[in-house]
């Protein structure tokens, strides 16, 4: 991943899509550090990042048979 | 509806309906035919002062009929424009021209506690309807039916980079309106 955009601080924006992004796939050691690194400093990410972690996790942990209304509804 | 014209009665109005109805549905969905209808048929109820006795009262009311049909016609092709509109404004809703969150986003709680609650899951799957369709896509491919990103990408037809900015719109959304629903 190039390095240049994110010169180790990242907007709120940019932050926020690395930890969506970390939700789908592993992401390159440098936009890990970039993303923990801006999380330390910054509740709302850091808010934002734990729910994403807690959204997938409640998913996955959710009842079978509240799961299949969803998928016959969409 | 009596009042219109002479000989008008239950059985032309049942009829008309039928051509009405076999019209509408050449242009609209079920129920936006039936409304469509329904409306004409109110809309000359209402306006029966302006029908002009010399033309037929089948011609006057399929005028209305097709008004009615561009009318809801129209309002579908705004709606999917806002619908992309709505689509793309997401992450400037969210944040501000510096890239600052503008709506913070709310605490979770331990995700044992949301998966048992039936109140969580009903809020969830309102959020989910309200997600704009290929987010909403995006969303339940990869999370439930928990399909691999390249697959994804090949059966919606994206590129995986738009793939991570529906996911990351469809996160985004979902986290803001289970916040407002108070749910979390």
């Amino acid at each position: 991943m190039d390095k240049k955009p994110y010169q180790a601080l990242l907007k709120c924006r940019r932050a926020s899509e690395l930890s969506s992004m970390s939700q789908d796939i592993r992401i390159s050691t440098w936009a890990t550090i970039c993303l923990h690194t801006h999380l330390i400093v910054c509740g709302n990410c850091r808010r934002f990042h734990k729910g994403n972690i807690a959204m997938k996790r409640a998913i996955a942990l959710r009842p079978q048979d509240k799961n299949k209304a969803i998928l016959t509804e969409k | 509806m009596a009042q219109i014209g002479v000989g008008v009665n239950e059985v032309f109005l049942a009829q008309m309906r039928a051509k009405m109805m076999s019209m509408a549905l050449k242009e609209l969905d079920d129920a936006h035919a039936h409304d469509a209808v329904q409306e004409a048929l109110l809309a000359a109820f209402v306006h029966q002062d302006k029908f002009l006795h010399q033309s037929l009262l089948s011609t006057w009311l399929f005028a209305i009929l097709k008004n009615k049909i561009r009318d809801i016609q129209r309002e579908h092709a705004r709606q999917n424009q806002h619908y992309i509109d709505a689509d793309d404004s997401i992450v400037e809703t969210m944040f501000d021209q510096d890239g600052e969150w503008h709506i913070a986003p709310k605490t979770w709680q331990d995700p044992e506690n949301y998966a048992s609650s039936f109140d969580f899951w009903r809020a969830f799957d309102f959020c989910m309807q309200n997600l704009p369709a290929e987010q909403a896509q995006a969303f339940l491919l990869k999370e439930y039916i928990e399909l691999d990103t390249d697959e994804i990408c090949v059966q919606m037809d994206i590129s995986t980079s738009y793939f991570y900015v529906l996911m990351h719109r469809a996160r985004l959304r979902l986290q803001a309106c289970l916040g407002a629903q108070g749910a979390l």
